[in-house]
């Protein structure tokens, strides 16, 4: 957990995603399919926390950006003892630890796999705001009635993005 | 009888983890479980009262309030993860409350794990053992914190070695490597994905291995030679056998291992592919 980037994964997919925004998103869609649900509830949860994702999108996405590097063996190079290597070793033994690296593990696929999984969430949320017209305030009973399929749609695309990130390597792989 | 709280936020509709894992009655213990709690608004209170609390909590706060309220008598606390806790330091309060994390995550563990350790816990003195830097071997896979700082060099500069040592005019496009009649050298370089003929990036990894293994006397003498570089991080580590041994945990070090921090550490040539090759099938071994 000392890597910047397990550390960055932790505090967004584990604590926000996992057991924060996804479990608001899952209690909302299911008090959507409550006969009366409390209003109050609903407005709270379409203003203050429905929009977050907005905000927290970009970090998932760079999270996933610099996976790659972060879980490379090459990383090992920024730190003693290998940053003491001298700049003969440095000229080609980095880019080679990292190219067997890639060829031991899928670890490209998996990260694609996140991506797209961070793509498919990101179409459901837009999706959502589309059918509430633009507007993430709207607590019109009907609108959201017919926005039902497109909540439990971006429910299960999170649960999708969160396994994905979950599945990446819990350490730098070496061998 | 001492009591055992588990008490777990992540519960969702069914039982989480934690709660499924742990052993439904063990020998002179009352268990106490704490299940069904979506989240951790209402952390029950009395969990403060137990000898010993396991904890999968999401808020630090709720935890270390916990922690602040236990006291009297030899309080243990144990905080537990869906992703481990590794890297987590363990602590004695002020009051003398233990108060350990569980490196792998909770999933992992079976209910046969969880007996064996809170038996091997309670005993005298063990619990604060471990929190003040002493890990018994039988505890080390769930409270050693595995910081592997020297192993993952060693494997990257023994990757690095066997690849130097792959013929030129022999790669993989003209028919195989130098495997140097050792089957060690041969299933290492293969083990460390050396040629992947389906790999994305095979051609690339082909040319930095005809450029690991050129002509010009290097990197191969490079990696042979002690008194060039190519060694040099590690020979330069104040007490380099005490620090591999400490992160291979309680087992022995293996002879080839022995061998190879001989040979950096007192500068010696490195000239047998085939011991430097067990070395990375043995590393390979602990460390994946």
């Amino acid at each position: 957990m000392n890597n910047p980037w397990q550390r960055r994964r932790s505090v967004l997919n584990h604590d926000w995603l996992k057991n924060g925004y996804m479990k608001g998103v899952d209690a909302f869609v299911s008090r959507l399919g409550r006969q009366s649900p409390v209003q109050l509830r609903i407005q709270e949860f379409l203003i203050s926390d429905f929009p977050v994702w907005r905000r927290r999108q970009p970090k998932l996405q760079a999270l996933l950006a610099d996976a790659v590097d972060a879980l490379s063996p090459r990383s090992l190079f920024d730190l003693p003892p290998l940053s003491l290597c001298g700049p003969e070793t440095l000229a080609w033994l980095p880019n080679l630890a990292h190219s067997l690296w890639l060829a031991r593990y899928p670890i490209k696929e998996q990260v694609e796999n996140s991506q797209r999984a961070l793509k498919r969430a990101d179409a459901a949320y837009n999706h959502i705001v589309k059918g509430l017209n633009g507007s993430t305030a709207s607590t019109d009973p009907t609108r959201l009635r017919e926005c039902e399929p497109l909540f439990r749609e971006f429910s299960k695309a999170l649960h999708a993005l969160s396994a994905a990130i979950s599945a990446l390597p819990k350490k730098v792989m070496v061998v | 009888m001492l009591t055992i709280a588990i008490f777990d936020h992540d519960t969702g509709a069914e039982l989480g983890d934690l709660v499924k894992n742990f052993p439904p009655e063990l020998d002179g213990f009352s268990i106490f479980r704490q299940t069904r709690r979506k989240d951790e608004k209402s952390v029950p209170d009395h969990l403060k009262d137990h000898d010993i609390v396991i904890g999968h909590f999401l808020s630090d706060a709720n935890w270390e309030n916990l922690v602040r309220k236990s006291k009297g008598g030899q309080k243990l606390r144990i905080r537990t993860s869906t992703c481990g806790r590794s890297g987590e330091k363990h602590t004695v309060t002020a009051l003398g409350v233990v108060v350990l994390n569980l490196c792998p995550k909770h999933d992992d563990l079976t209910p046969a794990d969880w007996e064996g350790i809170i038996v091997a816990l309670v005993k005298n003195g063990v619990a604060k053992g471990i929190a003040e830097g002493t890990v018994p071997p039988a505890l080390a896979k769930y409270f050693a914190d595995r910081q592997h700082d020297v192993l993952p060099s060693l494997a990257v500069l023994c990757q690095g070695y066997l690849i130097a040592h792959i013929s030129p005019k022999d790669t993989p496009d003209g028919g195989g490597v130098w495997y140097g009649g050792s089957s060690a050298v041969k299933d290492a370089v293969q083990k460390m994905g050396w040629p992947d003929p389906s790999g994305e990036d095979r051609q690339l990894l082909i040319e930095q291995g005809k450029m690991a293994a050129s002509n010009r006397a290097e990197p191969r003498e490079l990696v042979r030679n002690p008194a060039g570089e190519y060694w040099k991080p590690l020979a330069g580590l104040v007490d380099l056998e005490g620090q591999i041994s400490r992160e291979w945990d309680s087992e022995a070090v293996s002879e080839d291992v022995k061998w190879l921090l001989t040979r950096i550490a007192e500068n010696e040539s490195i000239d047998a592919p085939e011991r430097v090759a067990q070395v990375y099938l043995d590393l390979r071994e602990k460390l994946s």
